[in-house]
């Protein structure tokens, strides 16, 4: 009889859990997991860049087949060169719901920004470009997985992160940086990083050029079938008048692994770089 | 289909394509309607962070030599997108389309090589 009724309050115990963890929109049979569950993260991914559609993007086509040269040569819009576009991507979380896909600034700031130039950008002078924008780089990363911590380890700008996923802040006091200090959790299959403790040195996504001591990213990821959708919710009171969202999906790129990007090396003519 | 696929491959490129301005500003530093070819011999190659370089030595209409910069993609993204190191030697005779820099010297963000065995490659993004 205690048998029983134990059985039976741990299946009930067990399907609140399952009901709990369960994933908003997708079956769990869709992604890959690791042994403890959760969903493996686990490889290489990219969300931007010549080099993530394969060898074959940078062949010049044959004469007469010059389509994709020709739509080569359309602009960008500002945000997407600078490792960052507001808007589009993948369907958001509901935390982000209602959420603008751009950036509003405080007067203080339109005015700073207008005064900014493209020399001014970190990026141009080699320093790493922080979260969010390091996901949108034109190179891939990979991100190593364990029970307890998730690395990613960026090629753009020789950038790393190590992402506690138990909740727990690691170590004592630290420095702010250009990538601050991420804690994450699971929220189901969602890895949810919170990032504070920034320098206000670096840009935010898309038209963000300013951030302050204050700026806070909190990131989302998951697993779509084999596709990673990343989704960081801004915010940044000492600098705008409220929250907005970036989004980006993220590929397996074709066979690669992370090289060396020492910046530094040969960054030369920025003498010339006028605006 | 194949209408479609190639819309799909111009549209796919635009967007991978944009996102290499990463490291500069390329409208800043060179004119997109400046666009000229080049050709001569290689002189050095640097396959070097944040962008890839090799240099030409070339003959102006008054017979003087001089060298060109010619700036390219950052070298994995080259590595990635079908380029070897091999591909490019000193001494090789190489033609090159770019766009010119806006301060009128000799550096050229390179686009198309045309190499000695009549293979093209993408050296640098359009503009």
């Amino acid at each position: 009889m205690f048998k029983l009724a134990s059985a039976a309050t741990l299946t009930i115990f067990m399907s609140s859990a399952l009901l709990a963890q369960a994933p908003a929109a997708q079956p769990a049979a869709a992604i890959k997991r690791m042994p403890d569950g959760k969903p493996d993260f686990s490889g290489i991914w990219q969300g931007g860049g010549i080099s993530a559609r394969g060898a074959t993007a940078n062949v010049v086509p044959p004469a007469g087949a010059a389509a994709p040269a020709a739509g080569a040569r359309g602009g960008a819009p500002p945000a997407a060169a600078r490792g960052g576009r507001g808007g589009g991507g993948p369907v958001g979380s509901q935390a982000s719901a209602g959420l603008p896909t751009t950036p509003t600034l405080q007067p203080w700031a339109v005015e700073k920004t207008r005064n900014l130039k493209n020399i001014d950008d970190p990026t141009v002078h080699c320093f790493q470009p922080g979260v969010p924008r390091v996901v949108g780089m034109p190179f891939p990363l990979e991100i190593v997985q364990t029970p307890s911590k998730i690395v990613i380890l960026y090629e753009a700008f020789r950038s790393y992160r190590i992402i506690p996923t138990d909740g727990k802040k690691v170590g004592g006091e630290s420095i702010p940086g250009y990538n601050g200090d991420s804690v994450g959790r699971w929220d189901g299959d969602t890895l949810v990083v919170e990032v504070t403790n920034f320098n206000g040195k670096i840009w935010g996504p898309g038209a963000m050029r300013i951030t302050s001591d204050k700026y806070k990213v909190t990131e989302r990821y998951n697993l779509v079938g084999d596709t990673l959708t990343y989704e960081a919710i801004i915010e940044d009171p000492g600098v705008l008048t409220g929250p907005f969202v970036y989004r980006a999906t993220l590929t397996r790129p074709a066979e690669t692994r992370i090289m060396e990007y020492e910046c530094l090396e040969n960054n030369i003519n920025l003498s010339s770089i006028v605006q | 289909m194949r209408i479609r696929t190639a819309l799909l491959a111009a549209v796919g490129l635009v967007l991978a394509v944009a996102p290499i301005w990463a490291h500069h500003s390329n409208a800043a530093q060179f004119d997109a309607t400046k666009r000229t070819t080049l050709k001569g011999e290689i002189t050095k190659v640097e396959w070097t962070n944040p962008h890839a370089y090799f240099y030409v030595s070339v003959k102006d209409a008054t017979g003087k030599t001089v060298t060109w910069s010619l700036e390219g993609f950052p070298p994995n993204t080259l590595l990635r997108t079908g380029w070897s190191q091999k591909d490019l030697k000193q001494g090789d005779t190489v033609s090159v389309e770019g766009c010119l820099a806006r301060d009128g010297s000799s550096i050229m963000l390179a686009r198309e090589v045309t190499l000695g065995d009549g293979r093209k490659l993408y050296w640098g993004p359009a503009s």
